[in-house]
């Protein structure tokens, strides 16, 4: 019995060492390969987002794992995530909102692929899983959603970027127009809601679209044409 | 691409696991008294018993295919199980009973955290539950061993305080939206400090400060403000102070701190006998059961690291302490990829909270840090303990992205 216990006190060291070793050796190397289970692609310059955590974070801070450097995005604006039965993205509190497809979403909404998402002024299109990589080479040729102004008269296109266009007589402004019945500031062009509106700042002459004068904000379709004076935009989204 | 190391073989491991049991159990039925002995055997029986059932479950029915965190937990309750059995036979029933309760509890626990809408509801009722125990604890304990922490019902006594860490680190952790939304730590402060607050007027001070390093962790988690975490360190620091100047008994307990040797047979008496027989066991040990220091106050529980490195060896212990260090690191690794951060959270704080009682166990014994009284994870006797460290190694089992499986996701 004596030879038993003392043999077995090296025996049981040696089990349990082999166990215990041989476990925290694999937990310590042992480490997940890395998946890309969507793609976020940026409407603007086809800049892709590959989202390979199960929690993404978008916004302006340099912290979060899509930044964005656009005005219109708040510093900690959403958060895209995998759950159980799929994928959602969170407005976290946010000051322009998060809108899908044009509608704004309250907290948070399930993303299917392809939706449209807009983080402020800043479009995402939502791509799930591996096919993303198919998709995205597939539609490269084609055009994508590309807000614009194009002077009817000389075909000049003025691309809808940022948070606002301004139209008027001022130096200074995106769209400058010299004529004198043109205001210094005639119109501004602004991303509001999801969506691209026009508001009118004329006083000599009343900017119209479609042949109806602007009250307040009014909503911009693709091909509507907006005019001031002699001067004539059409509004063109592909 | 990041290389992928294969898993543990879960045979082979069982294999060797089942050998360690049936070898301690054989010891502890030929040292036992003949009335303990069939005690034993069905202690270790169920035991074995159970872990064949949980593996064969995991692998056959949810085909998960690491394990190397529940054979770590296993490996420990086997070693802890042992000293149980051998030095206190009659109780070894008890401690399988908790055991039991606390792989239960580790199941129920890794079901309720797949579903992180399930999490989110239960977070302001858990914390409710947290506060409510403690307070009854507070009102209705009984002081055992200077601390009033210890509730008496039927003959069974419960640490509702162990229970409440799991509690504690259930609601202190949060998904990356939620931390996004809101970045204040108000409430969860206020929270941290009521749980802490509670069980410094129970006098438990060394799950106090378990408490208040696992809500430093997980502050730190959640918004990375140094500052906010320097002035909350500093006001708390400077409270402990205060009720050491102003309660001298609470001081006088730590009297023999950093001389116990001069204290030799008197407050000191436990710490020098600890460090005496842990260094008469050598690499080895001198065999399960054969120790000296079985024989002192609060062998199982308190000094147990020091029965584990007579008996067992120093080799044996320092891989108890490296499994706690694994953990950890293991947590950390893997937070990174866990399916939302709230596993991240409380997967490293678990994983510092059984490294830290850790520490503060071992360190206490060895007089590097004033004894506490805290136990030993997984290895001390003790049914609240053992529960309490089981649903800790739920959370961190919840990091490892193969523990659920999501539909939405192709494998």
């Amino acid at each position: 019995m004596e030879n038993f216990e003392y043999i077995m006190r090296y025996i049981l060291c040696i089990l349990a060492i082999a166990v215990i070793v041989n476990c925290v050796w694999s937990l310590i190397r042992l480490r997940p390969t890395k998946k890309v289970y969507a793609v976020l692609v940026n409407m603007a310059n086809d800049e892709q987002h590959p989202i390979t955590c199960y929690e993404t974070s978008v916004g302006r801070s340099k912290s979060c794992d899509v930044v964005f450097t656009n005005s219109t995005v708040s510093r900690s604006h959403a958060v895209v995530a995998l759950r159980k039965d799929g994928f959602y993205v969170f407005d976290t509190e946010s000051k322009t909102g998060v809108h899908i497809n044009g509608e704004k979403i309250e907290k948070s909404a399930k993303l299917n692929d392809g939706d449209v998402i807009a983080f402020g002024t800043a479009i995402m299109k939502f791509h799930m899983g591996s096919e993303a990589d198919n998709d995205i080479s597939h539609k490269k040729e084609k055009k994508i959603l590309r807000p614009r102004l194009v002077n009817i008269v000389d075909g000049v296109e003025f691309m809808l970027d940022g948070d606002y266009i301004t139209i008027g007589r001022e130096v200074g402004s995106n769209i400058e127009i010299s004529a004198p019945y043109i205001s210094r500031k005639q119109a501004e062009v602004l991303f509001y809601k999801g969506k691209w509106c026009i508001k009118n700042f004329g006083s000599v002459v009343h900017t119209t679209v479609n042949g109806e004068p602007i009250e307040s904000i009014t909503v911009l379709n693709d091909g509507d044409v907006i005019k001031m004076g002699d001067f004539a935009f059409l509004y063109e989204e592909d | 691409m990041l290389k992928k190391t294969k898993n543990v073989n879960l045979v082979l491991m069982l294999f060797v696991i089942t050998i360690f049991q049936l070898i301690c159990l054989f010891t502890l039925i030929s040292k036992s008294a003949d009335e303990h002995k069939s005690g034993i055997i069905l202690t270790f029986g169920i035991y074995i018993l159970v872990e064949y059932i949980y593996f064969i479950g995991t692998r056959l029915v949810l085909k998960r295919t690491s394990f190397e965190v529940e054979l770590i937990a296993f490996m420990l309750t086997s070693i802890g199980l042992s000293i149980t059995a051998s030095v206190y036979p009659d109780k070894a029933i008890k401690q399988l009973i908790a055991v039991l309760i606390g792989i239960a509890g580790f199941v129920i626990l890794q079901w309720i955290l797949r579903d992180l809408k399930r999490v989110t509801v239960l977070r302001i009722p858990a914390a409710v539950i947290a506060v409510g125990l403690l307070a009854f604890t507070l009102v209705f304990a009984r002081f055992t061993n200077g601390a009033k922490n210890w509730i008496y019902i039927g003959g069974i006594s419960i640490q509702p305080s162990e229970i409440v860490k799991a509690i504690f680190i259930f609601v202190g952790a949060a998904t990356l939206e939620k931390l996004q939304s809101n970045k204040s730590l108000t409430k969860y402060i206020l929270f941290a400090f009521t749980c802490v607050g509670c069980l410094f007027l129970m006098y438990d001070f060394g799950t106090a400060l378990i408490f208040f390093f696992t809500f430093v962790v997980i502050s730190f988690m959640r918004s990375g403000d140094i500052r906010t975490l320097l002035l909350v360190c500093t006001v708390a620091l400077m409270g402990g102070l205060l009720i050491l100047l102003f309660k001298p008994y609470v001081a006088n307990r730590f009297a023999s701190y950093g001389h116990v040797w001069e204290y030799f047979d008197s407050s000191g008496y436990q710490q020098t006998r600890t460090m005496i027989y842990s260094a008469s066991g050598g690499l080895f040990g001198v065999g399960l059961g054969n120790g000296e220091l079985r024989d002192i106050f609060a062998a199982t529980e308190d000094l147990v690291f020091g029965v584990v490195c007579e008996e067992f060896g120093m080799i044996m212990a320092g891989a108890i302490l490296l499994s706690y260090v694994a953990l950890l690191i293991y947590s950390i690794r893997h937070s990174k990829y866990a399916r939302s951060s709230y596993y991240a959270i409380a997967s490293c704080a678990a994983a510092s909270l059984l490294l830290f009682q850790a520490a503060l166990n071992v360190f206490g014994v060895n007089d590097l840090l004033p004894m506490t009284g805290v136990t030993l994870p997984f290895i001390s006797r003790g049914g609240s303990s053992i529960i309490s460290c089981w649903l800790l190694i739920a959370f961190i089992k919840a990091v490892d992205r193969g523990t659920y499986r999501y539909g939405g996701v192709r494998q």
